[in-house]
């Protein structure tokens, strides 16, 4: 029994992560189709906020929740304001751009902060099921992960922005005609996802080693998370973590980390396959 | 020993070009009146964290070497490469260092991954490589030398110590490589000869980051102990989901690796305190010798230079062990070296007494178990001047001139 | 006519660069240039299916991979190159006729196909790097793992595996290599089958409503950049003596599309000098510890990027025609609105 509870965490933990990394990404890729290279250093510089803040004395909530997604959505819109704006257009072009300044993201951190910056350690303790014991900070991570999505699924489809950007997204061209100015809306995208990549690292600062290179673990799996997803902007990559994230737990429980991993690139190149345009032209009739 | 094709092309391929290199850089250090050796490390990129200190120690034995009037009445003069995390970096650098810079020695290439892909190209060139990472064992060829601790010196002791301490019922959980996958044999080796149990052997993708399922078999399994050797950045996220998991306090962790990429200053104390790891070197050393060589890396780097462990630690030792060897052979030619070294090098440094030993091309040093606490190290126990393996004789390089290939501990 | 010419000059430099080089150069520089010129060479597979076909592969380093570890063990248990480098080609392209009929067949396309690539090439490296066990092995050479496979033998005379190249001719081969599949792509991309590739670029629905078996054109030009691309790993191999999974990571996959960005998609020239370019860039800035090198390399990237957003070629061709139309200066451009 305790091990069923036990697995039944560790498959929900796994979606939860899955979710919380590729959100940032899906906002910015779904709406501008920009694959943003430099994904995986808006986490990691989510994580230095938070673990800097927290060591120059911010309450650790606060740094988290207010300072990583403030500083990283900052970050974030100077770098739309100077790189990705002049880039509309050019999507091919931005692969490079933000390559570049993943790069430059990392170096930077580095020469500032050197390669090994003090840890913050996670809070609230842990909670024993029989034999075993959680983090329950994990348990948060998956509580705040689903309030995360449900916001986002909210303020998409019940704002006037998310109108906006839902029609952006879906034809730009026609949303211009009717007056919408895209490229605010792009920038307000890209620094939206910015901060949220800046949220999910400062979520994982406590439960991982904060480093300059953290942000290559995430950035394959996000990716692949997103992409597998296909257009529905929240609920695509949300189903694809679903899909990919037990298949990935319970084969690193049962068989061995490897075959879990394999699987899970495996089985995306499965759904590509079925539905070539990504599970959620399922209900969204293939856009 | 099988002399396969393989080798003994590539050697018979190399003397032609190897003989012409000699002889350029006989000429070039004859003339001038500084020599070159090179170092090869990532002083970029996600390896960083090992390949800077290290760097920053053959520094400071270089300066040590050139204050006290240099070697042979010449200044060493050290070539830094930055191989930026890229193993395909290491070979032609390494080739670039031999070819251009005509260096006599060169050292570096910590990982595994890097040493094979540099190994070759000295070999093909004739100068010698000293290794100064902590290793599996094993490496027993001509134109190498260890000067770091192999694996039965580093696992060994440890696990001595574990299965007398801390109980019989092992869990080993590791990254997926080569180097984690030849400690887990030693790990079944030690425990046969010591009555102990390997419950599962464990090996992790270099880039999982959650180690949920991994924990929950560690409960199922209830060892009395966690050997991890979980190596790099991503790999750090088990120390913390392990003791989120409130496990610190019931099941002690021991490791060969921790600390090595600084684990015990980017995870907080109480997600560290109590793990136990076994190192020829470590910072808080109290000897004064090694107060000497703090005090010189503090006159190189600054106060708040990077911490020094036992793998970086083989950037100094390696230097120095190799300028006894210059002295003693007068010479900076490589069978000259090689000869001195195989002669039993005895040098006496921060982390004791060190002496290389001639067949096996490793080093026979002391090895301290110890104990982080509030991200500070504290002994518990030294082992005195343990020998290299010799791998039931079969890792000597007088007998096996040629042998390149890596030997494996058998269970 | 004088297309013609302008088309052959860039091969024809390559042909002198290979043989003045050797007389030139530094044993080191020919070395590195040897497998500087083999990596651009698998770029230009990239730069052929991406540019001319518009097939958008994230994957491309899996045909690298699999030629480079298919030279490795052919070499090392049969001890001749020619056939390592034969079966080093022909592998990628059997396994890109599997992969593609599987991709093109049901209609993927776009980033989708490319994730798809690019989530093969990850399983190789997932799997490549788990086989550090000797159990691991073809014929007598074990895959190595992590570490991979080390002291490759280089090139030698076809048919006598004693007889190895030496450094200067190794680096004439390879420049001569690059120079041919650089006429073998422009050939096929000016050939009826390229044109077609070209008109399924464009558009693929009108190519099929006009009667072109798109997912047969697609199947051809796949192959053929995964043959080139598995030669260009065999060269790699050989030049650098081993192999290792990293051939199959992430940073090795996006290096390759990266080098066809900066050189400007739809081109092959721009591609091989920005791939020279690029490796010569984070070689120099790595003998040359200034500071921090990810930073400097990042930065230049950037700026390249924001100064020539068409990539290299384009850019450079612009420059060429700007001066020929408007002698007082290419600024004065700045004053139309865009």
């Amino acid at each position: 029994m305790d091990q069923f509870v036990i697995l039944c965490f560790a498959v929900v933990n796994s979606i939860a992560l899955l979710a919380l990394i590729s959100l940032g990404l899906a906002v910015i890729f779904g709406m501008m189709r920009v694959i943003n290279f430099a994904h995986g250093e808006f986490i990691m510089l989510g994580g230095y906020a938070t673990v800097i803040a927290n060591h120059a004395g911010v309450n650790l909530w606060l740094s988290m929740f207010v300072v990583s997604p403030m500083v990283v959505g900052l970050i974030g819109a100077v770098a739309e304001r100077l790189i990705i704006r002049r880039l509309y257009g050019h999507l091919v072009t931005t692969m490079l751009a933000t390559w570049g300044l993943s790069l430059f993201l990392i170096g930077a951190v580095t020469a500032i902060f050197g390669n090994t910056t003090l840890g913050v350690s996670a809070p609230l303790g842990n909670i024993t099921i029989g034999a075993y014991s959680i983090g329950a900070y994990q348990l948060f991570l998956i509580a705040v992960t689903a309030l995360l999505v449900v916001c986002s699924l909210l303020a998409l489809h019940w704002t006037k922005y998310g109108l906006i950007a839902r029609a952006a997204m879906q034809n730009a061209e026609m949303a211009a005609t009717l007056g919408v100015d895209c490229d605010r809306v792009y920038a307000t995208t890209f620094i939206i996802g910015a901060a949220t990549s800046g949220l999910a690292g400062a979520l994982l600062a406590p439960i991982s080693g904060v480093l300059p290179h953290m942000g290559a673990a995430y950035v394959a799996r996000a990716f692949v998370t997103v992409i597998s997803g296909g257009g529905a902007l929240i609920t695509g990559f949300l189903s694809a973590a679903t899909i990919l994230g037990p298949v990935e737990a319970l084969l690193s429980y049962f068989a061995t980390p490897v075959v879990g991993q394999a699987s899970l690139l495996l089985l995306a190149v499965i759904i590509l396959r079925l539905f070539p345009t990504g599970v959620s032209s399922l209900w969204t009739g293939g856009r | 020993m099988k002399l396969s094709r393989r080798t003994f092309l590539g050697a018979s391929a190399a003397i032609s070009g190897a003989t012409i290199a000699g002889a350029l850089s006989g000429r070039a250090w004859a003339a001038s009146d500084t020599i070159a050796i090179a170092s090869l490390h990532d002083l970029s990129g996600p390896l960083d964290i090992y390949g800077v200190p290290s760097n920053l120690c053959m520094k400071v034995a270089v300066e040590e070497i050139n204050a006290a009037g240099g070697l042979l009445g010449k200044k060493v003069e050290l070539k830094v490469y930055d191989c930026q995390s890229d193993i395909n970096k290491y070979p032609q650098y390494a080739q670039k260092a031999v070819l251009n810079d005509r260096v006599v020695m060169v050292q570096g290439a910590l990982s595994g991954a890097a040493r094979e892909a540099t190994r070759p190209v000295l070999r093909k060139h004739k100068i010698p490589f000293i290794y100064g990472s902590f290793y599996e064992g094993g490496l027993c060829e001509k134109n190498t030398f260890c000067v770091n601790t192999g694996g039965n010196q580093q696992v060994v002791p440890l696990l001595e110590w574990s299965f007398k301490n801390l109980g019989k019922k092992l869990y080993y959980i590791a990254s997926d490589y080569n180097a984690p996958r030849n400690f887990g044999i030693w790990n079944h080796v030690m425990a046969k000869r010591e009555g102990g149990q390997v419950l599962a052997d464990d090996y992790y993708p270099l880039d999982v980051t959650d180690f949920t399922a991994a924990i929950a078999k560690i409960q199922a399994a209830k060892p009395d102990i966690v050997h991890s050797c979980l190596v790099g950045g991503p790999a750090m996220s088990f120390y913390r989901q392990w003791a989120a998991a409130g496990m610190l306090n019931k099941i002690p962790i021991i490791s060969i690796v921790f600390a090595a990429g600084n684990e015990h200053e980017v995870l907080a104390p109480e997600e560290t305190d109590g793990v136990i790891v076994a190192y020829n070197y470590f910072q808080e050393l109290d000897t004064p010798r090694n107060k000497e060589f703090l005090a010189k890396v503090e006159a190189v780097a600054g106060k708040n230079h990077p911490y020094i462990n036992g793998e970086v630690f083989g950037g100094y030792s390696g230097v120095m062990l190799w300028a006894e060897a210059v002295k003693r052979a007068g010479s900076f030619e490589r069978q000259a070296v090689l000869a001195a070294l195989e002669s039993g090098i005895r040098w006496e440094g921060p982390a004791g007494v060190m002496t290389t030993d001639g067949p096996t091309h490793n080093t026979t040093q002391d090895v301290h178990i110890i104990k982080v606490k509030n991200r500070v190290w504290n002994l518990i126990e030294k082992k005195e001047q343990i020998a290299p393996d010799t791998y039931g004789g079969k890792c000597n390089v007088f007998t096996n001139p040629n042998q390149t290939e890596f030997l494996m501990p058998q269970i | 006519m004088l297309r013609h010419i302008k088309n052959a000059l860039f091969p024809f430099a390559l042909v002198l660069a290979a043989f003045t080089g050797p007389f030139v150069l530094e044993p080191f520089d020919l070395v590195n240039l040897s497998a500087f010129s083999a990596m651009a060479i698998a770029a230009l597979g990239l730069a052929f299916v991406w540019g001319t076909l518009g097939i958008l592969n994230l994957g491309h380093s899996v045909f690298f991979g699999v030629g480079a570890y298919a030279y490795a063990i052919t070499v090392s248990t049969f001890g001749d190159s020619t056939l390592a480098v034969l079966i080093g080609t022909m592998l990628p392209i059997v396994f890109s006729l599997v992969l593609g009929s599987c991709l093109f067949f049901s209609r993927l396309g776009d980033v989708y196909l490319g994730v798809i690539t690019l989530c093969v090439t990850l399983i190789f490296y997932s799997f490549m790097t788990s086989t550090a066990d000797p159990w691991f092995h073809i014929g007598p050479v074990p895959l190595g793992g992590f570490n991979g496979i080390t002291a490759i033998p280089s090139l030698n005379v076809p048919g006598d595996p004693q007889a190895f190249l030496s450094t200067e001719a190794t680096f004439s081969i390879c420049l001569l290599a690059l120079a041919g599949a650089y006429i073998l792509l422009s050939l096929v991309r000016s050939s009826d089958a390229g044109r077609i590739m070209t008109a399924i670029r464009e558009n693929e629905l009108r190519s099929e409503l006009l009667g072109y078996d798109i997912r047969f054109y697609k199947l051809l030009g796949f192959a053929l950049s995964a043959a080139i691309a598995g030669f260009g790993g065999t060269l790699y191999t050989a030049v650098m003596g081993f192999v290792s999974p990293n051939v199959f990571d992430l940073p090795q996959a996006s290096q390759f599309v990266l080098w066809v960005i900066a050189g400007g998609l739809g081109t092959f020239v721009g591609p091989v000098v920005a791939s020279f370019a690029f490796q010569l860039l984070s070689c120099q800035l790595g003998a040359n510890q200034v500071f921090n090198t990810e930073l400097i390399f990042g930065a230049t990237i950037v700026l390249f990027v924001l100064l020539a957003p068409q990539g290299l070629q384009p850019m450079i061709v612009r420059m060429a025609n700007l001066k020929l139309t408007y002698r007082s200066g290419i600024f004065r451009r700045k004053e139309k609105p865009a």
